[in-house]
């Protein structure tokens, strides 16, 4: 059994937050400055933290929050999600396509709470992720990269498009949880994020001069270029793993091995612009998972 | 538990003016990403260490408590823009040249903010002797920009460069240290007025290099000077290369052009390198053209300039008077193969200022 104040703690906090068009805010900062953003990306992971709540004390929350990522599909491209709604991206970003990373977490939270069948996820998978990936590797190019694995934009334009490992275990977590393992893209998505962690982990056969090292946070940051933080990969992974992508458990295990400085959860950047200063942290989330974590163990007791 | 509303915390809801600014720096950064995005595709390692350094040297200008102007009050780039990339061919890295403070900050302190910086990326500094010759060449004078900071990133690590500037005419200090290091008297030259312009010194014990500003040149001066390098024999194939990139005579362009040149010296006695420059759009003209310019070269001299070609992209056609592109320099380098080194405002791209 959950602790009930604390579950009553929680929703209440739940309520005060979410905006009235059922998204949960993050902020939006660089450098100094900083401004409340409500997009899908955010508001779909804090649907993924709140997995273990009761259905019907968060019901109203959850379709909430579940109308909202809804409105995040492309108009033009049935099946294809972006970071905002169609239409409501705020007037100060800069324009974003839609994205294989928006696209798998939002998918598999609207699967996930029934709002999708798995005949959709499929015509999704098919249509919309997997025509987005690596088709071929032209050297040099970063050694983890797979062709197979998938990129980040959906576009079919030839401007340069970031493969990022957490993106791609997100697609993966997306498709062991529909059970379409054996579409391709699944298993080398897998593989580059194994080689992926083995290359930032592996710092000490760097060619690099000692002081131009990077250090192992930052290579995890190297191959997962939209996640500043390392964590995100991590609950990436969890995630991926709990919906059955057994391959992935050794890279969980891993990471879970990695100690790094903790800083404060609240300010800890949730996503960021890739090799960019902007960065998004949601307080609210953290707190979610926090509770989460904190939770966990009381749950196995009981 | 839970300290009630968390939205709020720290923050409010920000004003207008505010987002305007949130957006300038979202915008202004993307050009930034954009240019590294293209790099990262290859070398991801390389990109994201040019990235971090990038955040520390720029601190000043994201922090700038004039962030209208923070993004286009430099003098690296003709649009303002405070970063400048450099493109060479045949090199995977990542080379650039940026500000290390925002506007407001006097051009009499940015010496001393660009040795912060480097300290601060934990890249070294420079002698104490060092420091304080080049504090005497800037003592009292009127300065236009102060110091800047380059870096450059590829496989085998991060190389940072402080660049003085040298004003007016010269001066003791500037003669003693042009002399030092050429081994010759100052002026370099009897007839023409040649300005000691900028000091360049890598980081910590790197080359020194000296240059040199000159209202055109013949080009038996142009051997002359080189000869101060022990290159004079190699000033045919330099004409030939300026002529092969240009496609025009060269000696008239020699003639017409306000030029740059410098020595580059090593700190263990190595060989010295020389390099000419000029501005790209003086012997090209606009963006399109030297664009077209450089790739038509580099496919006949079998140059591998294709970081520069997908960069510098959007230019392509472009015919406007003011330039994307700044300087360009031709590399002599004993017993290499000539090179050249193009310089392009770190601006262009989505948000390009035409």
């Amino acid at each position: 059994m959950l602790g009930q104040t604390s579950v009553d703690k929680l929703i209440e906090l739940l309520r005060e937050n979410q905006a009235p068009n059922g998204a949960f805010p993050s902020f939006v900062l660089i450098r100094e400055q900083r401004i409340e953003d409500c997009n899908g990306f955010v508001t779909a992971q804090m649907l993924r933290a709140l997995h273990d709540l009761p259905d019907e004390r968060v019901a109203e929350i959850r379709t909430r929050a579940l109308d909202f990522i809804t409105s995040c599909q492309s108009r033009q491209r049935p099946g294809a999600f972006g970071f905002y709604p169609e239409g409501e991206q705020p007037a100060w970003m800069l324009p974003l396509p839609q994205d294989t990373d928006d696209t798998a977490i939002i998918v598999l939270e609207l699967f996930q709470h029934g709002r999708l069948d798995r005949q959709t996820v499929l015509s999704i998978a098919c249509k919309v992720l997997i025509p987005h990936r690596l088709h071929w590797i032209e050297p040099p190019a970063p050694p983890w990269l797979r062709p197979g694995a998938f990129v980040t934009w959906l576009r079919g334009d030839t401007k340069t498009n970031i493969v990022d490992c957490c993106a791609n275990a997100n697609i993966v977590a997306l498709f062991a949880a529909a059970g379409i393992r054996h579409l391709p893209g699944y298993s080398e998505a897998c593989a580059m994020i194994e080689d992926g962690v083995q290359w930032a982990a592996t710092q000490e056969t760097s060619s690099v001069k000692a002081e131009s090292r990077m250090t192992v946070r930052e290579r995890l940051g190297v191959i997962t270029p939209f996640y500043p933080h390392p964590l995100e990969l991590l609950y990436a992974l969890e995630n991926a793993v709990m919906y059955g992508a057994e391959q992935l458990r050794p890279c969980l295990e891993q990471l879970r091995g990695m100690k790094w400085e903790e800083e404060e959860a609240d300010e800890r950047p949730i996503c960021g612009n890739a090799y960019g200063k902007v960065q998004w942290i949601s307080p609210i989330l953290q707190k979610v998972r926090q509770w989460r974590i904190d939770q966990l163990p009381l749950q196995t007791q009981g | 538990m839970f300290p009630g509303r968390l939205s709020n915390r720290g923050t409010c809801k920000l004003k207008q003016q505010e987002q305007k600014l949130m957006q300038i720096q979202i915008q202004e950064d993307q050009s930034l990403v954009r240019a590294l995005e293209i790099f990262a595709s290859e070398d991801a390692e390389v990109a994201s260490r040019a990235r971090r350094a990038l955040d520390v040297l720029l601190e000043g200008v994201y922090q700038s408590c004039w962030p209208e102007v923070a993004w286009r009050f430099s003098k690296l780039t003709a649009d303002g823009f405070p970063v400048r990339f450099t493109f060479m061919p045949n090199s995977q890295a990542i080379m650039y040249a940026c500000e290390v403070a925002g506007p407001e900050t006097q051009e009499t302190e940015r010496f001393d903010r660009a040795l912060e910086r480097i300290v601060k990326l934990g890249a070294g500094q420079l002698a104490e002797e060092q420091v304080l010759r080049l504090r005497e060449i800037q003592a009292g004078r009127n300065l236009l920009y102060g110091a800047c900071v380059s870096g450059r990133h590829d496989r085998q690590g991060d190389r940072y460069k402080v660049y003085i500037e040298t004003p007016g005419e010269g001066g003791l200090a500037v003669d003693r240290l042009v002399g030092d290091l050429l081994g010759r008297e100052w002026p370099l030259h009897q007839t023409r007025k040649i300005h000691l312009r900028m000091v360049g010194c890598e980081i910590p014990k790197g080359r020194t290099e000296l240059y040199f500003q000159v209202d055109g040149l013949e080009a038996w001066e142009v051997g002359r000077l080189m000869s101060y390098a022990g290159l004079e024999q190699r000033k045919p194939e330099l004409l030939e290369l300026i002529h092969a990139v240009s496609g025009k005579r060269v000696e008239p362009q020699l003639r017409a052009c306000r030029l740059g040149f410098s020595y580059s010296f090593s700190p263990s006695g190595g060989p010295t390198v020389f390099s000419l420059y000029t501005f790209a759009k003086l012997i090209f003209g606009p963006d399109g053209w030297v664009r077209e310019r450089l790739l038509r070269a580099a496919k006949r001299l079998g140059w591998d300039l294709h970081h520069y070609a997908l960069y510098s992209e959007p230019l392509s056609g472009r015919t406007e008077p003011s330039t994307s592109h700044g300087m360009i320099g031709f590399v002599v380098t004993p017993e290499r193969p000539l090179s050249i080194h193009i310089g392009l405002s770190a601006s262009v791209g989505p948000n390009e200022r035409g």
